[in-house]
């Protein structure tokens, strides 16, 4: 917090197609893969559909983030027996915060690439998935500035299957700015809320906010059949208050991405915009991201925290389609 | 006499009642719909105030009426006294989520925090305070000339001050956006710190007051007369340490800077300051609690939404100087429940000795032999018995009609109706005219057709109120429960007296989640509390609580007092004090809680 963010460039970024990608495999120089293991069956999707083109080796390096949190719960047991067969140690963070995984990652690449980080092209390919919030948005920031401008960075995110479950209310508390600064006294707010399946969740949201002008958008088409029509039925009520709502692709991130900056672009010339993500994980990152990426004042996505005095249900998300992604290259 | 809203059918234009959030509107929006109410007339003194009010009561339209900018505008004896006499001028200062959720977390040492957060509000009210100033300056010299010297001394002033070094600042725009840079650049850590940083991190509102005796006398005006008014709005995001700074100024500093806070209910959490031991008290002593939210038939309430029904109603180009909201809705009658009775039931089957039979047929056996007694005392029969159960035989009749099939009912309707539903409420006021607006344009605005809009409105807001933060399920959960308790005693075999109005045993408010969900409630408007009860910051076993007007119509409730209720949990429920119960994440879960408790009344 000592210093203000820098921007982000997402340098030459590109929406990605997995089975285009895997199929134009070439060999030079070294990958790492980061993955998960937790409580989703989702966690292993990616990584074993990858493993069967990309070997572990010298040059392919897999990095798996075992959560700290639920070692028992769901499906843990069973990816955490995945990697065990695949010969791929599962590393632990100190907790589940940024801060650790942050840490625990840098000791990876120091011990796996240190001497090869200035010589060879490096690729990095995060599967997000399963991740938290709060690693997979702080990720592309982290990684462009760690790794060379040569260097390739790809996001992976598998869709899952949500079962109905109902999530808890959000209040004041749960809310943090996590990218942006606002005005100091705006004339006008702009409210950008992304919409999921959490009806509940959203109106407290809105309850909070309180929004002067508020535009809604989801993803469409959605990361499975049946997905638009149940985010437009669950929210009903908010959509019909919004001023304007637009949709983006979920498999295109580059596309959704440059959509939502630029409706934040042109809400603001009136005043402040605030983004309220939710929804699957590729429209929070985009949200997420947009802020960094314009680096203006008056621009800012805000994360809504899981309210602490309610036990959080888990829920064993499976894989419901197949991956899809974005690249980009460092900075450094 | 033809009803107002009748001229707007087939309208194409948008609706004016569209904007029900004063937040984003300009000075001149803000004048022209402003109604100076009593209380905002009171608010021209020098006592530290912290307003308290619901969400939707005018909080922040009265603090921005406060500022020199938009009382010059407004025409009215006493705001063209204060304006002209420059004895009250605001500045107005918004604590909104995004400003508040960009002070640092918790991962930041307190100290520093506090810093932020002083330096951040004094930013921002110095950036207000500014822009007072330039209204000031142009309306006390005309002559370009002397405007400029003035503005010149205030910024040479200031600059040396604040040790602001930059020397391209030559007009107070310049220093507006100074600030604004500061702000932008703002490091929590930053050993190398611009001195101007420095004095803005002292507590709240100190540098304004160390410049403001400089500033009074450069424009002119008078020291001793001239108070300076920090309208401080949406309080309610703010985080207890940061209150306590708050508290601090408030305990040590009077005029000339007074400080007028707006919150919301049971948000002012703590009276302590940043001296330990040392605390701000209110009732005059440091400050004034007041309560901002008016009686729905109130004479305060009911000139308010003439006015603001004839401000946006003009806007559609209806050309009538005389639109008040029972032209616009029209007047069955003299908008009395009887008026509403006879035109639903005709008059013939409603005169007065029919409904007087049809009350005493209603009543249980033990109070008709009690009738059979005192037939022949007027004064026994007409006022205790007649007069009170007339509303309540009337909701029983027409909840009674309303439920045959396809049969709808002309009820809540008109004027009255629709002030009390809006609970004095000026933001639910434009949101229920926004929807009846929608429906003038389709067709006439019958007492069935406005009946129609108030319901679903009503029906939607109990439905959206699970949507409230954190306790919203729970929430939901207790209206529904307290709505059917009351509606069982209205609408049960036989008639008793009864209303919206309950108290709460102290057993169930003991339970911390139910007590925050009530609280809730209150904040929203959902449920309607004494005003001592918010001053005092607590809700008791004799706090005077009712059910809003809205829950009133989605149980069919009389909307009066009734015999007081008491509701409490069953006997067999053992809680302890301060009990904590899993709070619920969706609707059967919190039906299941509320189920648990066995709720039940009496009187």
């Amino acid at each position: 917090m000592s210093k203000p963010p820098e921007r982000l460039f997402l340098t030459n970024a590109h929406t990605l197609n997995y089975e285009r990608w895997v199929g134009n495999l070439t060999s030079d120089g070294i990958r790492i893969l980061i993955t998960t293991s937790g409580y989703e069956e989702r966690s292993t999707y990616w990584i074993n559909k990858t493993i069967k083109k990309i070997k572990p080796s010298d040059k392919n390096i897999f990095i798996t983030i075992g959560f700290n949190e639920y070692r028992n719960e769901l499906s843990r047991k069973f990816n955490d027996e995945y990697y065990i067969k695949k010969k791929i140690k599962i590393e632990i963070p100190k907790t589940d915060g940024w801060t650790d995984f942050r840490t625990l990652l840098l000791e990876l690449f120091t011990q796996k690439i240190g001497a090869d980080l200035n010589k060879n092209p490096i690729e990095i390919h995060v599967d997000y998935s399963c991740m938290p919030r709060v690693w997979y948005c702080r990720l592309p920031m982290f990684l462009e500035t760690y790794f060379k401008k040569s260097d390739k960075i790809f996001f992976w995110y598998t869709p899952g299957e949500y079962p109905k479950a109902e999530y808890p209310s959000a209040g004041v508390e749960d809310f943090q700015i996590f990218s942006g600064k606002p005005s100091l006294s705006p004339l006008f707010r702009t409210h950008i809320f992304g919409l999921g399946f959490d009806r509940i969740r959203s109106q407290a949201i809105w309850s909070v906010i309180d929004p002067d002008n508020l535009i809604c958008f989801y993803s469409e088409p959605g990361t499975r059949p049946g997905y638009v029509e149940r985010v437009k039925k669950d929210n009903k009520e908010l959509l019909q208050t919004a001023n304007y709502t637009f949709t983006v692709p979920i498999n295109d991130f580059i596309y959704m991405y440059s959509k939502i900056a630029s409706i934040v672009q042109e809400f603001k010339n009136m005043g402040d915009v605030i983004i309220v993500p939710d929804g699957p994980k590729p429209l929070i990152l985009a949200s997420s991201l947009v802020p960094l990426f314009l680096n203006q004042t008056g621009i800012v996505c805000f994360h809504v925290t899981k309210n602490k005095n309610i036990v959080e249900k888990l829920v064993d998300v499976k894989p419901a389609g197949e991956p899809f992604g974005f690249n980009y290259y460092g900075t450094l | 006499m033809e009803r107002i809203s009748s001229k707007l059918k087939g309208y194409k234009g948008g609706n004016p009642f569209h904007e029900s959030q004063s937040r984003t509107y300009g000075d001149d929006k803000i004048v022209s719909e402003f109604y100076p109410t009593s209380f905002y007339l009171s608010l021209f003194n020098v006592q530290h105030e912290i307003l308290l009010g619901t969400r939707g009561s005018g909080k922040t339209v009265l603090l921005k009426m406060l500022s020199y900018s938009c009382l010059k505008k407004y025409s009215h004896p006493v705001a063209n006294k204060v304006a002209s006499e420059k004895s009250f001028i605001g500045f107005y200062i918004p604590l909104h989520l995004e400003f508040m959720g960009s002070l640092p977390g918790q991962n930041i040492p307190y100290e520093d925090r506090l810093k932020y957060f002083q330096f951040a509000l004094n930013c921002s009210a110095a950036k207000s305070l500014l822009s007072q100033v330039i209204e000031l300056l142009n309306d006390i010299y005309l002559i370009t000339k002397d405007k400029l010297i003035r503005e010149n001394n205030i910024i040479e002033y200031m600059c040396e001050n604040w040790f602001i070094e930059n020397k391209k600042i030559s007009s107070i725009k310049d220093l507006q956006d100074y600030l604004e840079s500061i702000y932008n650049k703002y490091q929590y850590i930053d050993t190398k710190k611009e001195r101007s940083i420095s004095i803005l991190e002292q507590p709240v509102l100190i540098p304004i007051v160390n410049i403001l005796p400089k500033i009074t006398e450069v424009l002119g005006l008078d020291i001793q007369k001239t108070n300076w008014i920090a309208c401080i709005d949406e309080a309610e995001f703010l985080k207890t340490e940061f209150i306590r700074s708050i508290n601090t100024f408030i305990r040590s500093e009077k005029r000339p800077l007074i400080i007028k806070m707006a919150t919301m209910p049971f948000k002012h959490c703590t009276r302590e300051t940043n001296v330990d031991g040392i605390f701000i008290e209110p009732n005059g002593n440091d400050f004034d609690y007041r309560v901002i939210d008016m009686d729905c038939d109130s004479q305060d309430f009911i000139c308010l939404t003439d006015h603001l029904c004839r401000a946006r109603i003009k806007k559609c180009g209806v050309i009538d100087e005389d639109i008040t909201l029972e032209r616009f809705l029209g007047v069955v009658g003299k908008d009395d429940l009887i008026d509403y009775y006879k035109k639903e039931f005709g008059e013939d089957d409603a005169t007065q000795d029919i409904i007087d039979r049809g009350i005493i047929k209603s009543l249980s056996n033990r109070r008709q032999s009690h009738y059979n007694v005192i037939i022949e005392d007027h004064t026994k029969v007409e006022r205790p018995l007649i007069h009170r159960f007339e509303p309540v035989y009337f909701m029983r009749r027409m909840k009674e009609e309303s439920s045959r099939g396809n049969r709808s009912v002309g009820w809540f309707a008109g004027a009255t109706i629709v002030r009390r539903v809006s609970d004095g409420n000026p933001r639910r006021f434009i949101q229920i005219m926004n929807d009846i607006f929608e429906k003038a344009r389709k067709s006439d605005l019958t007492p069935k057709n406005q009946h129609r809009v108030i319901m679903n409105y009503c029906k939607r807001c109990l439905q959206w109120s699970e949507g409230l933060p954190e306790y919203g399920v729970l929430l939901r959960a207790i209206l529904e429960g307290i709505g059917t308790l009351l509606e069982k005693r209205v609408h049960g075999q036989f008639m008793m007296d009864g209303g919206c109005h309950f108290r709460i045993q102290g057993r169930l408010y003991d339970i911390k989640s139910i007590r925050n969900a009530l609280e809730l409630a209150i904040a929203y408007s959902l449920i309607i509390s004494d005003h001592q009860t918010i001053e005092e910051n607590i809700i008791k076993q004799n706090s005077d609580l009712r059910l809003s007007y809205l829950c009133a119509v989605c149980y069919w409730l009389p909307m009066r007092k009734g015999d007081p209720q008491i509701v409490k949990v069953a006997e067999d429920i053992l809680y302890t004090k301060n009990a904590i119960i899993d709070l619920p994440v969706n609707r059967k879960e919190a039906r299941k809680v509320v189920r648990q408790l066995k709720l039940e009344i009496f009187t």
